[in-house]
């Protein structure tokens, strides 16, 4: 396998691994059930085509890895090859073993390594290591958004958008502003699940499908979505406002010093005639 | 007949017979127009940009006839019936067609074909012009106004000088040892550029000192024709275009010689047959053995020169030709020396030139100024709301949930096989069929299905018609000309004229249920309306001061 074959639909899929973020839905499914319902759902696309890749990163703890990528194939000679005695025992195809053997692999190694956890997650920092042509990327996220990561997550949403990728998100029980306006502007699906039990059902149902399918697919329909933008003095959300013509910051009432960048500003006001 | 404001009759001819029926013939600054003289209704008029051209019947026949050949196809035939004067009468109107014929194949036309071929090809925009020019909403002139962009946009090519231009002229001979030479427009413009000095006289000479044909028959009198022949004095034609073209090329000479200095170049150190070859070496006229040859030679580099040069804005290039850099060179050789000091300067920018490539430069990266945060934090963050509902799990619950997981992993094996519940899995079905959970709104129903397609063209061209009418409108503002003023008053009148008249129709033909679809465009005009009576007011208040 090497490379990555000339294969049409790359998958890259973005799941939450913070293991302290599934808390709340412990018990409607474990994290194991939920990395196995993942690794179900990338067998199942790996199934459709044989030209089908996949590409996972894990978004973790204050840190995202590739758990699996088309590059990491020989990664399982590399580490333990007692190991390998396990793989295909039960006549699964060889190379869905390896790629469920290097993920569940990592899987464990990422636990193990975590010490203290931030309950903030920032799943979207790792999106803008996107952007090959005839891929789609596929968000999987459970926890909120965070306002940190603004500017690279948008410089990311608007190179996909420039390479043609579609983003999809499932989020889980909380609206994801960012992936909204991602997929909206990506022409993704956005799908929001009350509950994570039956994900899989649901992964496979509205994103097996890949891009040239789904045209004549009925899907879950588009919502509105909120492009509404907080001003940065109050951080409060706004409809008409005043945008700074250097830095493009946002504020609710005219200033006439920029608050980030410091330019000044006069209101222009139409003069007045003279006394005729 | 009836004239048009801008209109006025310059000629008028009541003896003039159409398909044998006696009649007038007006000719006005915009038509030509025949009528009938015991028939009020019978007319024919045929504006100029119609006609393609006009005929007149021979001398020796019998009637006096003008025929007119339209573009598309039709023609008239007039009969001048005045017996007495028939003839001069004729060609008085011939003239007078030919000069109108003339002046309107000039830049209008030309602009006006230009103008429908857009409308042609662009059919919003030809539905925009019926609706705002057609319904006299706005002059035409206004219309082209914001789109003078598009008209300007084509610019035709040049065409270049043939190499046989003069001898590809169409010679008659017609007995009596005269020839005959029928000169086109092209060929007259490659004369010109072929010999800039018959352009100057031409200009100088043609409509006061001597008419068309008289010029041209000069012309091919001349030295410019015949300068490679026995010369066949002509003392009239070499009075008019001096002697010849050798005067043309050392004007050029004169005036290019500083510029054109390569002191990379000189041909005639390495090879002393060059001075043969082209001739040149004794052009400053101190040798008195000017050989035939050595001056056809010099013509032909002339010609060459002249032809290039006449490419337009390609001087530049046509510096770096060998050719000229060559005759350069070989005419001054013997003035080198005088401007030995400039020389240098200008070999170093030659060399300069000739060793470095702009393709190879870095870019100079001018990025302008560097944006200068003062507050970084809040600009990473971007416009979004901070989060509110933070769950907080306290520190033991994360240990406690930490291990559990650590354990759990130790000993975890992916088992694939049931990792769904068949509930869960089919209660996801459900959300995803059509009215499921997740699927509610595509059943709605949407409003490109329910209104129809007729309704929804004429509403995109009630939009189409009325943005056109409103960014009129608004471009208007800040009213700070007297000219702008007027515009904005037409504007509003035109805009209040939309509303009473094609929309009020729109909204006549909606039924019950799209009733709605107007109160956009209605909302839109009454802003605009508003905006326009705040204006008056605030007008009204400064002249009452």
């Amino acid at each position: 396998m090497g490379t990555r074959r000339s294969g049409e639909n790359l998958l890259i899929l973005v799941i939450d691994t913070n293991p302290l973020a599934w808390l709340p839905f412990a018990a409607e499914m474990d994290f194991t059930r939920y990395i196995e319902n993942i690794v179900v759902y990338i067998n199942s696309h790996l199934m459709m085509d044989h030209r089908n890749s996949i590409a996972v990163i894990a978004s973790h703890v204050n840190k995202s890895c590739y758990l699996y990528s088309p590059h990491m194939d020989n990664w399982i000679k590399n580490t333990n090859s007692n190991s390998t005695v396990n793989i295909a025992k039960d006549g699964r195809h060889e190379e869905l073993s390896h790629i469920n053997y290097i993920i569940e692999t990592r899987v464990k190694e990422l636990v193990q390594e975590m010490a203290t956890a931030d309950i903030h997650n920032h799943v979207d920092q790792d999106l803008r290591n996107k952007g090959q042509a005839k891929s789609r990327i596929l968000v999987i996220k459970c926890t909120p958004d965070t306002s940190f990561q603004y500017l690279p997550i948008m410089n990311c949403i608007f190179t996909a958008q420039k390479y043609n990728v579609p983003i999809d998100a499932c989020v889980i029980e909380k609206d994801s502003g960012f992936l909204q306006q991602a997929c909206d502007i990506t022409g993704g699906i956005y799908l929001k699940l009350q509950s994570p039990s039956g994900l899989l059902q649901y992964l496979l149902t509205a994103f097996l499908p890949n891009q040239s399918m789904r045209e004549t697919l009925i899907l879950p329909p588009k919502a509105k979505v909120d492009y509404r933008a907080a001003c940065f003095c109050h951080r409060e959300l706004i409809e008409i406002g005043y945008i700074c013509s250097v830095c493009l910051s946002i504020s609710c009432k005219f200033v006439p010093v920029c608050p980030t960048c410091q330019t000044h500003f006069t209101l222009r006001i139409a003069k007045k005639k003279k006394k005729a | 007949m009836e004239l048009a404001k801008d209109e006025e009759l310059l000629y008028q001819n009541t003896y003039v017979k159409h398909r044998k029926m006696m009649g007038t013939f007006f000719l006005s600054t915009k038509r030509i127009v025949w009528k009938a003289s015991d028939n009020d209704e019978l007319q024919l008029c045929s504006y100029y940009p119609e006609i393609k051209m006009q005929k007149i019947s021979p001398d020796t026949s019998s009637k006096v006839q003008l025929q007119l050949q339209l573009h598309n196809g039709n023609s008239f035939n007039f009969h001048f019936a005045n017996s007495d004067s028939a003839k001069t009468e004729r060609d008085q109107a011939k003239d007078f067609v030919q000069q109108l014929l003339i002046k309107s194949r000039k830049k209008p036309s030309k602009e006006l074909e230009e103008k429908s071929r857009l409308l042609k090809e662009n059919p919003e925009l030809y539905q925009l012009y019926k609706d705002l020019v057609v319904g006299n909403i706005i002059s035409a002139e206004e219309f082209w106004s914001n789109r003078s962009g598009m008209l300007t946009s084509s610019s035709g090519q040049n065409i270049g000088v043939s190499p046989e231009f003069l001898t590809g002229a169409n010679v008659n001979v017609s007995g009596c040892n005269t020839l005959k030479y029928n000169l086109s427009a092209d060929m007259i413009e490659s004369i010109f550029k072929t010999y800039p000095k018959v352009k100057k006289k031409h200009i100088e000479c043609v409509p006061d000192k001597m008419n068309e044909g008289e010029f041209w028959t000069l012309f091919f009198q001349s030295q410019y024709f015949h300068r490679n022949r026995a010369s066949t004095s002509n003392n009239a034609a070499n009075e008019l275009f001096g002697s010849g073209a050798s005067k043309d090329f050392n004007d050029y000479l004169q005036k290019n010689a500083r510029s054109e200095r390569d002191p990379l170049l000189d041909l005639t150190k390495s090879n002393t047959f060059l001075d043969e070859a082209f001739g040149t070496n004794d052009i400053d006229g101190q040798s008195a053995a000017t050989t035939s040859n050595a001056q056809l030679l010099q013509q032909f580099n002339h010609q060459s020169y002249v032809i290039l040069h006449s490419g337009e804005k390609r001087i530049k290039d046509i510096r770096d030709t060998l050719l000229i850099r060559v005759i350069y060179v070989l005419v001054h050789s013997d003035k080198e020396q005088n401007d030995s000091d400039t020389q240098k300067d200008r070999k170093k920018i030659k060399l300069r030139e000739a060793v470095s490539y702009d393709e190879l430069h870095g870019k100079d990266a001018d990025l302008g100024p560097k944006l200068a945060l003062k507050n970084t934090q809040v600009y990473a963050q971007g416009p979004t709301v901070p989060i509110q509902d933070v769950t907080v799990i306290s520190q033991s619950d994360v240990e406690v949930a930490t291990s559990n997981l650590k354990s759990k992993l130790k000993n975890w094996s992916a088992n694939l096989v049931e990792c769904i519940s068949s509930e869960a899995a089919c209660k996801a079905v459900n959300d995803l069929s059509p009215n499921g959970a997740l699927m509610k709104s595509v059943l709605q129903v949407n409003l490109t299905q329910s209104v129809s397609q007729s309704l929804q063209d004429d509403l995109k061209k009630h939009y189409f018609a009325l943005g056109e009418l409103l960014r009129h409108f608004w471009s208007c503002f800040p009213v700070q000309s007297k000219g702008l003023e007027e515009k904005v008053e037409r504007m509003a009148a035109a805009i209040s004229k939309y509303k009473s008249s094609n929309l009020q129709r729109l909204k006549a033909s909606l039924t019950e249920e799209h009733s709605h679809l107007a109160d956009h465009l209605l909302e839109m005009i009454n802003v605009a309306i508003n905006k326009y009576k705040g204006w008056q007011d605030r007008q009204r208040n400064i002249r009452s001061r």
